[in-house]
């Protein structure tokens, strides 16, 4: 058999990208098992049609390699796209003016100065409901810390997180029934651009130490960066870092509402903490983008041609026995951990250092306060497919 | 024992930094700034091999003395 029959077409996108089905916890984690186990390369066939790669060694090796696997489209089914997310969809040396500039901003040092406000605003979010016994954690708490404190570094005031989280919910959340003509995305797309120009425009005259008031001053090829990419990256800060963050904690707190020997664990020894976020981000791997060939090449030994589009499931690489031993178990004691939950390569998650540390400190101040708690009586939890895996609803209870 | 790292391969996620800040110190993007051969303390070899582990990029490397 030549290697090109070795690759298996088993494999409906439909089932990973923006068809809106939903499935049961794990549903789209036990896809990747069984696409894995057919081999190193899959094909899915449906549409125009995309490989992807199923194992750690060759989606490490795509994400760092930008002058075969490039960015120019992102998702499996659109290699054309109509529009460019700055820095996401930009190719080094171009891409890396723009990252340069945002770095030291999500850095660790800059994570460090943040924390103490971190931490209290998490305090308050868990503090309005901990009385009542029961939260709908997606929506109060998954949804709101990670906005909250996105606001914080762009500039924004808080009396602005309610209309935050409704564009956020409109523009990356609609679904075939609720927005059937993205009439609905679109507009508050429109309305969000406006806010963010309006604000760029105050704070040109009232400037602060925050991200709006510094991107407009940046140099980009020795001259002023353009306006239009100010507001590019300030829409991608805001569809990219926001959605991710929630998707996450809402496996974390999932997996500690139904396993009770591991919420006990660090309920009793906060130090496995920072171990447990790494094991949550390896184990609920969520995101899947891919990658346009600019040449012919070879992946596993199956030849694929300039303009064929890749996708690069780290969620898939994250679970690969080759890479990690008892991969499939969820393992707080794991260490070292060297899994690719923020990615690999320069598109490397701009927000891993802050994301990290609001992982943390949401799970130390919840379990400080709420060490024991259940995924409510009756509750459906329900996960979405796409580019980016997440939890449609949590509703937990306490006593 | 000295530890390197590779700044081609370096792409600023600073999981050496998180785990072993004495060790592997980094930029305020995250970026490695141990540079060529640094010397790692005695006593300290296993924590610098886990800390090297956990690099997604393979960016560090051990040689010993």
């Amino acid at each position: 058999m030549s290697k090109t029959e070795d690759v298996r077409v088993v494999y409906d996108a439909g089932l990973l990208h923006e068809s809106g089905e939903l499935g049961s916890p794990g549903t789209f984690h036990a896809l990747f098992d069984s696409l894995r186990a057919n081999g190193p390369v899959v094909r899915s066939t449906p549409d125009a049609g995309f490989w992807l790669l199923t194992q750690y060694e060759t989606i490490v090796a795509a994400a760092q390699n930008p002058q075969i696997f490039s960015s120019a489209s992102v998702r499996p089914l659109e290699p054309d796209p109509p529009y460019v997310w700055n820095p996401l969809m930009l190719d080094p040396p171009e891409h890396t003016k723009f990252r340069q500039l945002l770095t030291a901003r999500f850095g660790p040092a800059r994570v460090d100065e943040l924390e103490p406000s971190m931490r209290q605003r998490c305090i308050n979010l868990i503090e309005d409901f901990a009385g009542r016994g029961e939260c709908e954690f997606v929506a109060e708490f998954a949804l709101r810390f990670p906005a909250a404190i996105l606001l914080e570094i762009m500039g924004l005031p808080d009396s602005d997180l309610n209309t935050f989280v409704d564009w956020e919910n409109l523009i990356l959340h609609g679904t075939p029934l609720t927005d059937p003509d993205h009439s609905k995305a679109f507009g508050a797309m429109v309305e969000l651009m406006q806010y963010f120009n309006d604000v760029i425009e105050y704070r040109k005259a009232n400037p602060r130490d925050d991200l709006i008031s510094y991107l407009p001053t940046c140099t980009v090829d020795g001259g002023p960066i353009q306006e239009a990419d100010v507001l590019n990256i300030l829409f991608l800060l805001f569809a990219a870092g926001l959605d991710t963050t929630t998707a996450q904690l809402s496996y974390t707190f999932h997996h500690f509402a139904t396993h009770a020997d591991d919420r006990n664990r660090i309920v009793h020894d906060s130090s496995l903490v920072p171990n447990a976020v790494e094991e949550c981000v390896r184990y609920y791997g969520i995101v899947t983008p891919a990658r346009k060939l600019t040449q012919d090449t070879t992946v596993a030994g199956c030849p694929m041609r300039a303009g064929d589009m890749v996708a690069i499931p780290f969620a898939s690489a994250n679970r690969d026995p080759v890479e990690f031993p008892n991969a499939d178990s969820f393992d707080l004691g794991r260490f070292p951990n060297h899994h690719l939950g923020f990615g690999a390569g320069p598109h490397r998650c701009l927000g891993s250092h802050l994301a990290r540390r609001e992982l943390r400190i949401a799970l130390e101040e919840w379990h400080k306060r709420i060490p024991d708690y259940r995924v409510a009586d009756g509750a459906e939890v329900l996960e979405h497919g796409g580019g980016v895996l997440g939890l449609e609803t949590l509703l937990l209870a306490w006593k | 024992m000295r530890v390197s790292v590779d700044m081609t391969r370096c792409q600023g996620h600073a999981c050496c930094y998180e785990f072993a800040p004495e060790l592997f110190t980094v930029d305020d993007s995250g970026y490695s700034t141990i540079g060529t051969g640094k010397l790692v303390p005695p006593g300290q070899e296993e924590k610098a091999r886990f800390a090297i582990k956990s690099c997604p990029e393979r960016a560090l490397s051990i040689t010993e003395d």
